[in-house]
C-alpha cells in the first residue's frame, strides 16, 4: 500500500502549490471583484445579489482558473520538462494503470476542491451582501432565491435539482480520468484531446438554467462517451499495461 | 546473467537489431560501442521492456517482468527523473520502489558531486541533471545497471571523477552495461567490450585479451570497422585537384 500512496504522492507533491496558489488567486481575485461591485452598487442604484454576482463576473474568472486546473492536471506526469518518464513508472513496483488510476483519483479530488472552494466563496459573498446591503433590499430568502435565478450560482449549487448534482458529479469524475488519460498518452506518443474538449464543454454548458433535466443527461452522456475515448475503450485497445 | 537470444527488432521496415545473441554475467563492467543508429540504445531498451521485440531476453532464466526489473537499473541522457521533484523527494519516492535502494550510497554521491537536495530537478543544469541520472541508477540496488550515453553534456574532468567513483563504489556483483562514445575515455574502466554495428553484434573482446595481443581499443574498432586510415587524405586530394 505504501507504494500506491507514494505513486499519489508524486502528482501531489509536483503539483500541490501551483494548486493551492491558484485556488488562493481565484478566491481573491473573485472576493475583490465582488467587493468592488458591491461598493459600486451601495452607493449607487442597488442590484439585487444574483445580477451583482453577473456584474462581478465571478464566472469568468472561475472559468479561466478552471481551465488553469485542467492545464496543470494534465500536463502532471507529461513528458515535457525534458525526461521521459516513462523509464521510470514502466519499472515501479506497481503498474502504469495503477499509477493512471491513483493520479486520475488525484485530479479528481483537486476539481471536486475546486467546486468546493466556489461554493464557498459565493455563500460567503452572498452573506456579506445581506450584511451589507440596506435591509429594503434584503430578506431571509435572498440567497436562496438568488441560487434560484442565476444559472451560474444555480449549477454551482443546484439545491434541489439532482440530475445537476449528477451532472456535475460526472463533470469532476469525467475531467480527473481524462486529464490523468492524457498524460499517460502523451508519455506514448499518442495525441488525445479528450480533456481539452471537455474542458471546453463543461465552461461552455456549466452554467444552465433551472429544471433542464434533457440538457443534464446529454452533457452528461457526452462528458462520459469523451472519456470513454479518453481511456481508449472506442477503439477497443484501452489502457494496456505494457511492462 | 542476462542472456539475449536471437534478438531482432523493427522499427517499420527498417532493422534496428539483427539477431543479436549476448550474455552479460554478473560483476562485469561492459563497454557498448557502436556508431549513432548502431542500435545500441535500441538493445538496452529491449532489455529493459521499453520495446517489443523478437527473440528471448531472460535474466537467470526468467523473463525480465516486473518481478524481476527492480534488478535492472537504468541511466540515460534523455533523463527518467520527475523535473518537479527535488533529490529528498526522488530518495524517499525510489526508497518505497526499490528495496535495495542505498541511502548511504545516495548520500554519499550527492556529497560528492555537490547537488543540491532541495531544488527541484528541472533548475538543474544539463552536467548535474547526468549526474544525478546516474546516481539514482547506481542507488536503486540493481545487479544490472544500464546506462545510455550518461555524460552526455558533462565536462572531461567531471566524467573523469565519475568512472573513478564509479570503480571505486562498484560491489562484485554489480553489473554496468556503458554506452558511450567515448571510447578512450572507458578504456581503462571497462572489463569488455562490445561492438554494434548496424544491429549487429560485430565485435566482442575482454580488455584482457585486447592487452595480451598487445592492441588498444581504439585499434581493435578500427580493425572491426575495417576503418581505412587513408580516407581522409584521399578525400582531402581528390578536393584539392579539384579546386
Amino acid at each position: 500500500m505504501r507504494q500506491h500512496l507514494s505513486v499519489l504522492m508524486l502528482a501531489a507533491r509536483s503539483t500541490i502549490y501551483k494548486i493551492l496558489g491558484l485556488f488562493a488567486f481565484t478566491a481573491v481575485a473573485e472576493c475583490a471583484l465582488f467587493y468592488f461591485a458591491l461598493q459600486k452598487t451601495l452607493g449607487g442604484e442597488p442590484l439585487a445579489l444574483e445580477q451583482l454576482m453577473s456584474e462581478s463576473r465571478i464566472a469568468l474568472v472561475c472559468g479561466v482558473s478552471f481551465l488553469l486546473l485542467c492545464a496543470l492536471l494534465s500536463l502532471t506526469g507529461c513528458e515535457i520538462g525534458g525526461s521521459k518518464l516513462r523509464y521510470t513508472l514502466q519499472r515501479l513496483s506497481v503498474g502504469e494503470i495503477t499509477i493512471v488510476f491513483w493520479w486520475a483519483v488525484y485530479n479528481v479530488a483537486c476539481f471536486f476542491l475546486f467546486w468546493a472552494l466556489h461554493v464557498v466563496i459565493v455563500l460567503l459573498l452572498s452573506r456579506l451582501y445581506v450584511a451589507r446591503m440596506d435591509t429594503a433590499y434584503v430578506s431571509g430568502q435572498t440567497i436562496l432565491l438568488a441560487f434560484y435565478r442565476n444559472n451560474f450560482l444555480h449549477s454551482l449549487l443546484p439545491l434541489a435539482e439532482t440530475s445537476r448534482y449528477i451532472r456535475n458529479a460526472i463533470f469532476v469524475l469525467s475531467l480527473g480520468i481524462s486529464a490523468a488519460c492524457f498524460a499517460y498518452r502523451q508519455r506514448r506518443g499518442e495525441k488525445v484531446f479528450a480533456i481539452v474538449v471537455l474542458a471546453m464543454l463543461v465552461v461552455v454548458y456549466f452554467s444552465k438554467a433551472m429544471g433542464n433535466f434533457g440538457s443534464d443527461l446529454l452533457l452528461s452522456l457526452t462528458a462520459l462517451g469523451i472519456t470513454g475515448s479518453a481511456i481508449g475503450i472506442w477503439k477497443g485497445r484501452g489502457l494496456e499495461d505494457e511492462s | 546473467m542476462i542472456e539475449i537470444k536471437n534478438v531482432s527488432k523493427y522499427f517499420g521496415g527498417k532493422r534496428a537489431l539483427d539477431a543479436v545473441s549476448l550474455a552479460l554475467p554478473q560483476g562485469q563492467i561492459v563497454g557498448l560501442f557502436g556508431e549513432n543508429g548502431a542500435g545500441k540504445t535500441t538493445l538496452i531498451k529491449c532489455i529493459l521492456g521499453y520495446l517489443r521485440f523478437s527473440g528471448e531476453i531472460t535474466l537467470d532464466g526468467a523473463p525480465i517482468s516486473r518481478k524481476n526489473i527492480a534488478r535492472l537499473s537504468f541511466a540515460t541522457s534523455e533523463h527518467s527523473f520527475f523535473p518537479n521533484l527535488d533529490a529528498t523527494a526522488h530518495k524517499e519516492f525510489y526508497e518505497q520502489h526499490f528495496p535495495q535502494f542505498s541511502e548511504k550510497r545516495f548520500r554519499g554521491l550527492m556529497e560528492f558531486f555537490e547537488l543540491p537536495k532541495h531544488k527541484a530537478l528541472r533548475h538543474f543544469s544539463t552536467g548535474q541533471k547526468n549526474q544525478f541520472e546516474v546516481i539514482l541508477s547506481l542507488c536503486q540496488g540493481a545487479d544490472y545497471i544500464l546506462m545510455d550515453e550518461p555524460f552526455a553534456g558533462n565536462d572531461v574532468f567531471n566524467r573523469e571523477d565519475f568512472y573513478k567513483v564509479l570503480l571505486g563504489i562498484l560491489e562484485p556483483s554489480e553489473t554496468v552495461l556503458l554506452s558511450t562514445h567515448l571510447l578512450e575515455e572507458v578504456e581503462n574502466f571497462i572489463g569488455r567490450a562490445i561492438l554494434i554495428r548496424r544491429g549487429k553484434i560485430v565485435g566482442d573482446v575482454s580488455m584482457l585479451e585486447l592487452e595480451d595481443s598487445g592492441k588498444c581499443l581504439m585499434d581493435y574498432v578500427k580493425e572491426t570497422y575495417h576503418y581505412k586510415a587513408d580516407r581522409v587524405s584521399k578525400a582531402l586530394s581528390e578536393l584539392t585537384d579539384e579546386q
